[in-house]
């Protein structure tokens, strides 16, 4: 697959790397719910990309070599774990937007020092 | 908004059954084969938004689904206590994909009903 | 006997049971669960004491490839400090309006959720457990969707969430370089490994993501927002105060274990235990808003206990442990009271409060107890815990001098939250049955534990410790030297120093919260390279 180099997990790290510059640099509230997507994506391929080498087969039936399915079977909790959670993240911004009219962090927190 | 309706009720008007299908083959056969209970859920979910998407008259009832889904996640919860904690010996061999296949509809089913109530919360919401 | 699963699954079950039926005697039924849970507890606790640490393996699958739970003295005495701290929340906020079975149902999720926490052997169980607990943490802060509460608890979630990303990305070079993920079988396999440099990337990983989770500086402040926002209710402040914080100190106790044979972080979490404290107890000293000083009160706190995990000798890190479950019992004690106070008085500020004393007899005793215990007035349970920790403080000068500065913030921030109990003020408050037996029952506690601490603490962890009648009258000079002079510097000199007004303006947007991480991650990286390269 490519060069030794180019592999899945270096290409899971720049994704990391790319969400946690989104959460960092982007002060819409919504950037930053992507942004989460965007690292749990990551961190979901990185861990499929354990033992994987070539010529490797999917875990079903009779297969040798075969892929790790332990890998496999935790990600899909952790798949419901990212559905879920973009879920409570954006109900909870519903709620900041209809109280506050504004989807910028700042101006929220400016706009909650005059409220005191 | 009524031409966008018309294109769409007839298209997903001659899909939604094979959606559904393809959906039951998915949760029935998560235990030899990449899918299972969440995925099957998930593409059942779709033919409800589909049905917000494409239907006029936008009734449905969401006090059901939440019912249902709640009973189920207790069903489901039971179950596997129960089933696998106590009594794992005492079932053959064989039975073994048949509980599996039972768990996968019971949680296909749990999670179709969530998916969709929160995507009707989602919507309902907005036009509060 | 039960199995350990009970535990975190038979609270679900129940709750689940009573919101689906919507009957009218699920408030009574549930709280008889409780007391059968707590004599399980105790149970437990007795059998771990006896036989040794429990191990169940479910479904009787062999060791290391099913899910395995773990019952040893530090997770089953948690377990009976969380049932009993629940089980007095739920009885105080029996008649409370909001209390219906959507909250009891949550509430009670959260308890069987910090049990699995306690009991659990597996780093991906535990990365599970804890994402669950946030959400539903979350939701019962906004509950009651007040404007002000909805940005804390989305602050709250969201860095929260963003330490668990760190966290996981430390799983899977956990799992990438041993192929495991339980506890048992890393600690045997991490003793094999020869290059100590590939375990860095993870070790620095899952600290960060439990630094942010524990409020060890730089990365508390979703704390004071979280626990002292303002409708908040105050059975979640008590909670979060309580145990979950503590879940955060419990998860690293286990993580630097595991590492111990590889990477040696004492110095660094010394130090960093030592300024959070000292953080904490200044921005204590600043704020007006009563929630708000208990919250940055417990960031110092937490700071004394990593402080006394990190010097090293076995008396501090007992003593630490018995420290934690004092907090958690009087932190609770002063945010129910403070709870009543405001709903009372229905203002926050404590330059407002006058007069409580002649006001509220009942809740001013239980607060004049619990600011006994956490000052560590002799006879209470604080001055147990912190003679325990002094005792390994007394290797080093530097240890002992900053032990008293820890000390001497503590004393001075309560001595400014016990200026709300003078003054005069007309009228009786008659309080009611279910919350006087509670916060009179967790004072009590307060008290006992100070007299029959050495008890505790044999019973509990089979530390024996004895102490003299004369370090009995020692530390009653030094505990009036230290309120002498807390006195004094809060008459004199407090209000002269223009630097707390600014201090209380300070706060971070998100933004600047994950900034910090970045820091704190790259600079402990750094660090860490440095040192075992």
């Amino acid at each position: 697959m490519g060069s030794g180099y180019i592999d899945g997990s270096m290409v899971a790290i720049a994704l990391f790397l790319i969400g946690i510059y989104g959460l960092l640099a982007r002060r819409n509230i919504i950037k930053s719910i992507m942004s989460f997507g965007i690292i749990q994506a990551a961190i979901i391929l990185f861990f499929l990309n354990i033992n994987l080498h070539e010529n490797v087969l999917p875990p079903i039936g009779d297969a040798s070599p075969m892929a790790d399915p332990l890998p496999q079977a935790l990600m899909i909790t952790a798949i419901v774990i990212g559905v879920s959670v973009t879920a409570v993240g954006l109900t909870m911004f519903m709620s900041l937007y209809h109280h506050y009219g504004t989807t910028n962090w700042k101006k929220v927190v400016a706009m909650r020092k005059e409220e005191r | 908004m009524s031409e966008h309706s018309l294109l769409l009720r007839i298209t997903m008007g001659a899909i939604y059954p094979f959606i559904i299908v393809f959906g039951i083959y998915i949760t029935l056969n998560g235990h030899i084969s990449p899918g299972g209970g969440f995925q099957g859920g998930a593409i059942i979910s779709a033919v409800f938004i589909i049905q917000y998407f494409t239907t006029y008259e936008k009734t449905i009832s969401l006090h059901i689904f939440n019912r249902l889904e709640k009973i189920l996640y207790l069903t489901i919860l039971l179950f596997g206590v129960f089933f696998i904690f106590q009594f794992k010996d005492l079932v053959p061999f064989v039975l073994k994909p048949y509980y599996l296949m039972l768990m996968n509809i019971l949680i296909g089913i749990k999670v179709c009903c969530g998916l969709s109530v929160i995507f009707y919360r989602f919507v309902l919401f907005e036009s509060r | 006997m039960m199995s350990l699963f009970w535990f975190v699954i038979l609270p679900l079950v129940s709750a689940l049971i009573g919101y689906i039926s919507h009957s009218k005697w699920a408030k009574l039924a549930l709280m008889s669960m409780q007391l059968f849970f707590m004599t399980m507890a105790v149970l437990n606790l007795i059998t771990v004491k006896t036989i040794g640490t429990k191990y169940e393996v479910l479904g009787g699958y062999p060791v290391g490839v099913g899910i395995t739970l773990r019952a040893d003295l530090l997770g089953s005495v948690m377990i009976l400090l969380t049932i009993f701290l629940f089980t007095c929340l739920i009885l105080y906020n029996y008649h409370k309006p909001y209390m219906n079975h959507l909250f009891m149902f949550l509430f009670l999720a959260l308890q069987g959720l910090l049990c699995g926490l306690f009991l659990s052997n597996d780093l991906f169980n535990i990365y599970v457990l804890i994402e669950v607990a946030t959400i539903v943490v979350s939701i019962l802060i906004i509950f009651k969707k007040d404007s002000r509460s909805i940005y804390d608890g989305m602050v709250y979630f969201l860095s929260n969430l963003a330490s668990m990303t760190l966290f996981f990305l430390g799983i899977g070079y956990m799992y990438k370089i041993f192929g495991t993920l339980d506890l048992t079988l890393l600690a045997e396999r991490i003793a094999l490994v020869e290059d100590k440099k590939i375990l860095i990337i993870p070790f620095v990983l899952m600290i960060t993501a439990i630094d942010l989770k524990s409020a060890i500086m730089p990365l508390f402040s979703w704390l004071p927002k979280a626990h002292g926002t303002a409708s908040a209710p105050s059975i979640i402040s008590a909670t979060l105060s309580g145990l979950y914080v503590k879940s955060g100190i419990y998860l690293f106790i286990r993580i630097i274990t595991l590492f111990d044979p590889v990477f040696d972080g004492r110095e660094v979490f010394l130090i960093f235990g030592f300024m959070t404290a000292v953080i904490g107890f200044i921005f204590a000293l600043s704020q007006t808003d009563i929630k708000l000083i208990l919250a940055y009160h417990t960031v110092s706190q937490v700071g004394l206990i990593v402080f006394g995990l990190s010097i090293g000798s076995e008396y501090s890190y007992w003593g630490s442990i018995y420290h934690m479950l004092n907090h958690a019992i009087f932190k609770s004690t002063l945010f129910l009271t403070a709870g009543i106070i405001i709903d009372e008085y229905g203002t926050r500020n404590i330059r407002e409060v006058r007069g409580v004393f002649k006001r509220m007899p009942y809740v001013s005793i239980a607060i004049i107890f619990a600011m006994l215990g956490i000052t560590g007035a002799p006879l209470f349970n604080g001055s147990f815990s912190k003679y325990l920790i002094q005792k390994g403080t007394s290797r080093s000068f530097w240890f002992e001098v900053s032990f008293f500065i820890i000390n001497l913030g503590t004393i001075m921030s309560f001595v400014k939250y016990s200026t709300m109990l003078f003054g005069k003020n007309e009228g009786r408050f008659k309080i009611r049955w279910n919350q006087k037996f509670v916060i009179l029952l967790l004072a009590t506690i307060c008290l006992l534990g100070g007299i029959f601490g050495p008890f505790f603490m044999d019973i509990l962890f089979d530390v024996h410790v004895t102490i003299s009648a004369s370090s009995y009258i020692d530390k009653f000079k030094l505990y009036f030297l230290s309120l002498g002079l807390g006195i004094g510097f809060y008459y004199f000199l407090y209000h002269k120093i223009g630097l707390f007004k600014k201090i209380r303006e300070l706060e971070l947007t998100f933004n600047q919260i994950i900034m910090a991480m970045f820091i704190f991650f790259s600079g402990f990286l750094t660090y860490m390279m440095l040192t075992y390269s």
